[in-house]
């Protein structure tokens, strides 16, 4: 290991912290990547996963023992805020973000010294296999089964939605063990390598025209018995614990407040900036990014004092989300005739692709459990509605 | 600051908040909107809490404390609809004459209002536009006196009051002046807010003013900061406005029953009532802003954003909460009889009140835009 790796970052000051993180990625990251409007492959980040993996950057959250930087939820989030504040992109990161965390609180010792390293190196990349085509919003409906065969579980079923799973060499995966149990209950977390046989990727064109998520068919793939995470059946569980974190990952204010900085700038190119209806509707759009940051703020306080986040923090995710979503409106309605063509269009000297964030949009508000389903929460975890 | 500074202002803070939910729970309810009196027994009561002095600075005998301070007490007697004027008498008056009480009069007055013996209102407004000069009354000279010419609109509290705090042109500047009801020359025509309190309408012709009654004759940038202060303690009044709207709504979609269910189970309901609760929530965001950048501020533009930024938001999700709190209630949300409509009534008030969403809105976008075209 080299110094960099047993380097205790949580000694630091915070201001020290802040100020070497932002120094690593001004340095490190490269400029071409920084904004970027949509999701990157993986062969567009390659370099910079190298990048974090050679100096022990990759894994943030982890503990230090297993590789991470160990940093506690303060230092994490100041590490988030910086890297959102340079304009990193993410890497495919379900590995890091998803799998390290869950293998490391609930994984087997083998399992740990299986798959945890190579996370760290890059040489394995995760993706996931939650959704179903009939187990959107309802996934614990999911039908993808498992069947225990000898040693191996053959699984037969399909996956939808998996983000650059193209890009995958695994997969983690919920998946049916027993029919007969209660909905909930008969599911199992498994991994599984891509390129066991049986196992076809498709991917997905999105109506952005980029190949983002795939649709996944397993037929009779067999998986080693010993790659189930946790006890058998007990899967729904060990997904959830997943949840809340992404939920303020989701709402973070970066997708809105990078719109918001590229609709000023199509505002001043298409000669609108004095006008005193497009001022009023950016005044208010600006009111809301600001108040999604103070929403925001107050959710990471709450993880940097160690407390668990609650059910409210659905807020986030909902605010975040359709506030993106009404700046990628009025960057199509300030574009005029330009909202119809597809791909830059040339303002004077300049180019500006006017769809791409109306098109982000769509599915801002649809992942990570719809918004309806966030406010399903609100209503009956927050506000003690009685449920239907 | 130091942080014992800051731990003991944290404590006295939470002293305060407690003791004003404790009155709170014990002596309001929102019925009494109703009676659109200001009850000087309970404007008493509130300066034996403390609250008049909590803004006079300590080397005038109060406690010293800022804005951000009283916004948790504010926002507890919101929840309950306080009828009495505590924004624009104690917040308002007060924080124009801590900033003028070197004069013997402003002195005079601060202490009276700390006891609670005092019951001022500003007039300032002379337009319904927040944006326009106000300046039209004037303070001139006049023989061996000087006099007071003029007309100002939407003074709270309208009625039964001990005095008004003018602010008045001076052809260079503008002044602040002290005028008592009974002056020559003065008259008070009172009118009725949405929320039925009294507001007034208030009449200068000639009215002769006394030396020792001009506070200040340099009072605009004064008069700005005690403003701004004023709208956003007023939002976070609001705020325990919107609170206590949102409570009762939930109360009665728990309890409602049609079609053999609590209307609260339909989902066309629930999701309405989680865009409220984050009406409520972002009020909360956008006034813990506001109060942080304008105590971090020392300039008067950077003072005017904070509070536009807060009332902007606040004011519009004051509406948008009671409006739905009436829908929801359905038929007996609009009868008079029912608490939910006075929630709204309030709302109605405070969101125009020292300027609504839309000219807030404007003001931010002037102030953080540049100018328009």
């Amino acid at each position: 290991m080299s110094a960099a790796k047993q380097q205790d970052w949580n000694a630091l000051s915070d201001e020290d912290f802040r100020s070497v993180v932002r120094e690593f990625f001004t340095t490190h990251y490269p400029e071409e990547l920084r904004y970027s409007p949509s999701r990157r492959r993986l062969s567009e980040m390659r370099g910079w996963y190298d990048t974090l993996s050679q100096h022990g950057w990759v894994a943030p959250a982890w503990p230090a023992e297993y590789g991470g930087m160990g940093l506690e939820p303060g230092k994490l989030v100041i590490f988030i805020e910086e890297q959102e504040a340079h304009g990193v992109a993410r890497v495919p990161d379900h590995g890091i973000v998803m799998v390290g965390p869950l293998l490391i609180q609930q994984g087997s010792d083998d399992q740990r010294k299986r798959y945890l390293p190579k996370i760290l190196s890059g040489e394995e990349i995760w993706c996931q296999g939650y959704s179903e085509p009939n187990a959107g919003s309802d996934l614990a409906s999911l039908r993808t089964e498992a069947v225990l065969d000898g040693d191996e579980f053959v699984v037969n079923g399909q996956k939808t939605w998996s983000t650059l799973a193209q890009d995958g060499t695994h997969m983690f995966m919920l998946v049916r063990t027993d029919k007969q149990a209660r909905k909930q209950e008969g599911i199992s977390f498994l991994l599984v390598d891509m390129k066991t046989p049986g196992i076809t990727v498709r991917p997905m064109r999105t109506l952005s025209g980029h190949e983002e998520f795939c649709e996944v068919f397993f037929d009779n793939v067999r998986v080693p018995k010993e790659n189930i995470v946790g006890e058998i059946n007990k899967g729904w569980g060990v997904a959830k614990a997943l949840l809340s974190f992404e939920r303020l990952f989701l709402g973070s204010p970066k997708l809105a407040q990078s719109a918001l900085a590229r609709l000023s700038t199509l505002a001043v190119l298409a000669g609108r900036d004095r006008d005193l209806v497009f001022r009023d509707r950016f005044a208010a759009l600006q009111l809301d990014v600001d108040d999604l940051n103070g929403l925001y703020r107050r959710f990471t306080a709450q993880v940097r004092s160690g407390e668990k986040l609650g059910p409210d923090v659905s807020i986030l995710k909902i605010w975040g989300t359709e506030t993106f979503a009404r700046i990628g409106d009025l960057i199509v309605e300030t574009a005029g005739g330009a909202g119809m063509v597809d791909g830059p269009s040339a303002f004077g000297n300049e180019t500006f692709d006017v769809l791409s964030n109306f098109y982000n949009a769509r599915p801002s508000t649809i992942y990570g459990g719809t918004n309806e389903i966030q406010r399903n929460i609100i209503a009956g975890n927050v506000l003690n509605l009685p449920s239907a | 600051m130091t942080e014992n500074d800051i731990s003991e202002r944290l404590q006295q803070q939470q002293l305060i908040t407690d003791s004003v939910t404790a009155f709170a729970r014990r002596e309001l309810s929102p019925a009494a909107l109703r009676s659109g009196a200001v009850s000087r027994e309970r404007w008493q009561g509130l300066a034996e809490l403390g609250l008049m002095g909590m803004m006079i600075p300590e080397d005038t005998g109060g406690l010293g404390l800022r804005i951000g301070d009283l916004v948790p007490a504010l926002e507890a007697l919101g929840r309950p609809l306080l009828r009495e004027p505590l924004v624009a008498s104690a917040v308002f008056a007060g924080t124009l004459l801590s900033k003028t009480a070197s004069t013997e009069k402003g002195a005079e007055l601060l202490a009276r209002l700390a006891e609670g013996a005092l019951l001022p209102a500003v007039a300032w407004q002379e337009e319904y536009r927040l944006e326009a000069s106000h300046a039209g009354t004037m303070l001139a000279a006049s023989g061996e006196g000087r006099i007071l010419t003029g007309r100002k609109i939407l003074v709270v509290p309208g009625t039964d009051i001990d005095g008004l705090l003018v602010l008045a042109g001076t052809g260079g500047g503008k002044a602040l002046v002290w005028l008592e009801p009974q002056a020559k020359g003065l008259r008070i025509e009172s009118g009725t807010a949405a929320d039925g309190g009294a507001i007034a309408t208030v009449h200068f012709d000639k009215v002769p003013v006394d030396t020792a009654d001009i506070l200040s004759v340099d009072a605009g940038d004064l008069f700005d900061e005690a403003l701004q202060t004023t709208t956003i303690a007023a939002c976070a009044e609001m705020l325990g406005l919107i609170c206590g709207a949102i409570d009762m709504t939930m109360d009665y979609l728990r309890t409602r029953k049609q079609f053999n269910r609590t209307i609260g189970s339909f989902q066309g309901l629930q999701h309405r009532a989680a865009d409220l609760f984050i009406q409520q929530e972002l009020s909360a965001a956008a006034i813990a802003r506001a109060v942080a950048d304008f105590e971090a501020t020392t300039d008067a533009k950077g003072r005017a954003i904070a509070a536009s930024r807060a009332k902007a938001r606040v004011s519009s999700a004051a509406l948008i909460v009671t409006k739905e709190a009436i829908q929801m209630h359905g038929g007996i949300g609009y009868t008079d009889e029912h608490e939910i409509g006075l929630y709204l009534k309030r709302a109605l008030t405070l969101s125009a009140w020292l300027g609504n969403a839309g000219e807030h809105r404007a003001r931010f976008a002037q102030l953080t835009m540049g100018v328009a075209a």
